[in-house]
């Protein structure tokens, strides 16, 4: 287990930021830490890095308590979400500051030096703007030199905050993918905190949702997505309809999973209010005869041959409900 | 380069200009325009007196020693202010601007009562601090100290703290974070305070002549010899030596700018 968290508490001014979070973070795995603004995610993260403390609890790198250990000791690599690269310095510069740093008996020789910022440009493909300025830079690249520079130092633990949540969704796609085959070819250890679930879904081997000060569940993006452990979760990663209340809870289905029919004996009636069909996928809006309105999503070829057009009437069963306790809020 | 005239350009430009002209260029104009009209030989007689050799070297090292003590002084303040929420920062705050408001001759009444002998601080110092060279130092240091921290203090307050964190991440100390990462990024406002706060020294008269003793060749400041060549009619020789040190200050000015250019610009490799 390369990162251990037990029993994190953090307060601040009567706020509870975390409350006895319990996480393990496997050697060389990718982890994404997703929950909505204000779930404790990045204090999580920054905690992590030694950028704050926590009240209770403690977090082991290796086996070894880092709680009373300061930054600088602790060669964790940190990305933050406005890239905090130093404005100051030439792209080259920022990428070897972490070297240029250490202590003059652990510190590589210029020409080292100069080898290993080469080979991270290579690596970040900004071969030739070394000597750029970061304020010459686009937000990608920015992020990718920011990137390249908390790799210098070759930290044991990669600490990503919302690093694409600045930028276009075209170059956020893009970046995830790069970061993803960059983590394939380092195995580095990594931590994204993200408020994105198509991004944690799409980068991650493991999903940590936090909600509330807590980890509401932690596992593989499809179980999460497959076997959500509470409304919340649910309802946070993909999209979910609330169907009505059951004698347990409340009883939810994704909308792909609900199945229309022109025949009266299969569901319930309900009007088509909106369809929208862009891409593979038509999405409708549906509203019940109790008012109730649900989004149903099916493969363009089902909707043509259904015939749906907006104001139709049909019918609409889920073809698999969940259902979930009442004690939740977003 | 073309020229695109942009709404407002004649009537904004054509205020500023006069505003500029009356209350600087005009009185800058006629002190040259003096000058011209000096007696022959005036500068020379002026330029190889002793007197005001010593007094026009004393002045602008004066100047240079408060500007420097600002600087350690004054960027030490801002910091202060702007990192540690401490109680009673507002007033410390406005406690900054206090020089500005004071009228400089109590402020030299105040200090040197404060700093002689007798005084309450000055009975605690075991050499003495007025009627001398420390003194005159003292009081421009005060007169000027508000440049150096309110230019700092904006640029303090936009520095992200995730820079300074980034770099405790890759390992950096303190000192470290500090000398290679803050301090370049706050070198021009650094700079322009310094400037600032050496041209606010230069000119101040008010408050030194109280705590200085105005004694010649040892704490004479060229402000002072100008009046007195006033009061003894040298016109000429007063505005010789006008001219001798508004030429030196716009020559230190120069460099400074120079300086800050040269810090201002982000360096490149």
């Amino acid at each position: 287990m390369s990162i251990e968290i037990r029993n994190l508490t953090k307060r601040l001014g009567g706020k509870t930021i975390l409350d006895r979070v319990n996480l393990d973070i496997p050697e060389g795995s990718l982890m994404a830490l997703l929950g909505p603004s204000g779930s404790g995610k990045t204090t999580l993260l920054r905690i992590i890095a030694g950028l704050e403390h926590p009240d209770e609890g403690e977090v082991l790198v290796r086996g070894e308590a880092s709680t009373a250990q300061r930054p600088q000791d602790r060669h964790v690599g940190f990305v933050f979400q406005h890239y905090a690269l130093f404005p100051h310095m030439s792209v080259r510069q920022n990428v070897a500051f972490g070297l240029e740093v250490k202590p003059r008996a652990s510190r590589p020789s210029r020409e080292v030096i100069r080898a290993r910022v080469d080979e991270l440009l290579a690596l970040i493909q900004m071969d030739s703007y070394g000597g750029r300025l970061p304020s010459e830079l686009s937000g990608g690249q920015r992020q990718r030199v920011a990137l390249a520079r908390a790799l210098a130092v070759e930290p044991r633990v990669l600490l990503l905050d919302e690093p694409f949540g600045a930028l276009d969704a075209q170059v956020r796609a893009e970046l995830r993918q790069w970061l993803r085959r960059l983590h394939d070819v380092s195995k580095v250890t990594t931590v994204l905190v993200t408020h994105d679930q198509e991004e944690a879904m799409e980068v991650a081997d493991t999903v940590a949702v936090m909600n509330r000060a807590r980890v509401e569940q932690v596992g593989h993006p499809r179980d999460i997505y497959d076997h959500p452990a509470s409304a919340f979760v649910a309802q946070f990663v993909g999209q979910m309809n609330r169907l009505h209340q059951v004698e347990e809870g409340t009883a939810f289905a994704r909308p792909h999973e609900m199945e229309l029919s022109l025949d009266a004996s299969e569901g319930e009636a309900a009007q088509v209010v909106k369809v929208v069909s862009v891409g593979p996928l038509a999405c409708l809006r549906l509203r019940l005869s109790s008012g109730l309105e649900l989004d149903a999503h099916l493969s363009r070829e089902r909707l043509a041959l259904l015939e749906i057009k907006e104001g139709d009437h049909l019918f609409v069963r889920p073809s698999r409900v969940q259902v979930f306790a009442d004690d939740y809020s977003i | 380069m073309t020229f695109t005239r942009r709404p407002g350009f004649a009537l904004s430009t054509g205020i500023t200009l006069l505003g500029t002209s009356l209350m600087i260029l005009l009185p800058l104009a006629a002190l040259a325009l003096k000058a011209i009209h000096a007696k022959a030989g005036t500068f020379g007689t002026v330029l190889v007196d002793p007197r005001v050799r010593t007094a026009c070297l004393f002045s602008l090292g004066a100047a240079l020693a408060a500007a420097l003590f600002n600087l350690v002084w004054g960027s030490l303040i801002a910091w202060v202010l702007v990192r540690y929420p401490f109680p009673g920062r507002r007033l410390a705050d406005a406690l900054v601007d206090l020089p500005f408001a004071l009228p400089t001759a109590v402020a030299g009444l105040t200090l040197s009562a404060l700093y002689g002998p007798k005084g309450w601080i000055g009975h605690l110092i075991p050499f003495p601090v007025v009627y001398n060279r420390i003194g005159v130092v003292l009081a421009l240091s005060f007169v000027s100290l508000p440049f150096v921290v309110r230019s700092l203090q904006p640029v303090l307050e936009e520095l992200p703290r995730e820079v300074e964190e980034a770099a405790a991440c890759l390992g950096a100390t303190r000192w470290a974070t500090l000398r290679r990462v803050v301090l370049p990024q706050l070198m021009p406002a650094i700079l322009s305070g310094f400037a600032l706060s050496f041209a606010r020294a230069v000119g101040e008269y008010g408050s030194v002549v109280f705590i200085s003793g105005n004694l010649p060749f040892k704490t004479e400041i060229a402000p002072l010899l100008i009046v007195v060549k006033l009061e003894q009619y040298d016109y000429d020789g007063a505005v010789a030596l006008a001219v001798i040190m508004l030429s030196i200050s716009l020559l230190v000015l120069a460099s400074i700018h120079l300086l800050h250019r040269r810090f201002g610009g982000p360096s490149r490799v």
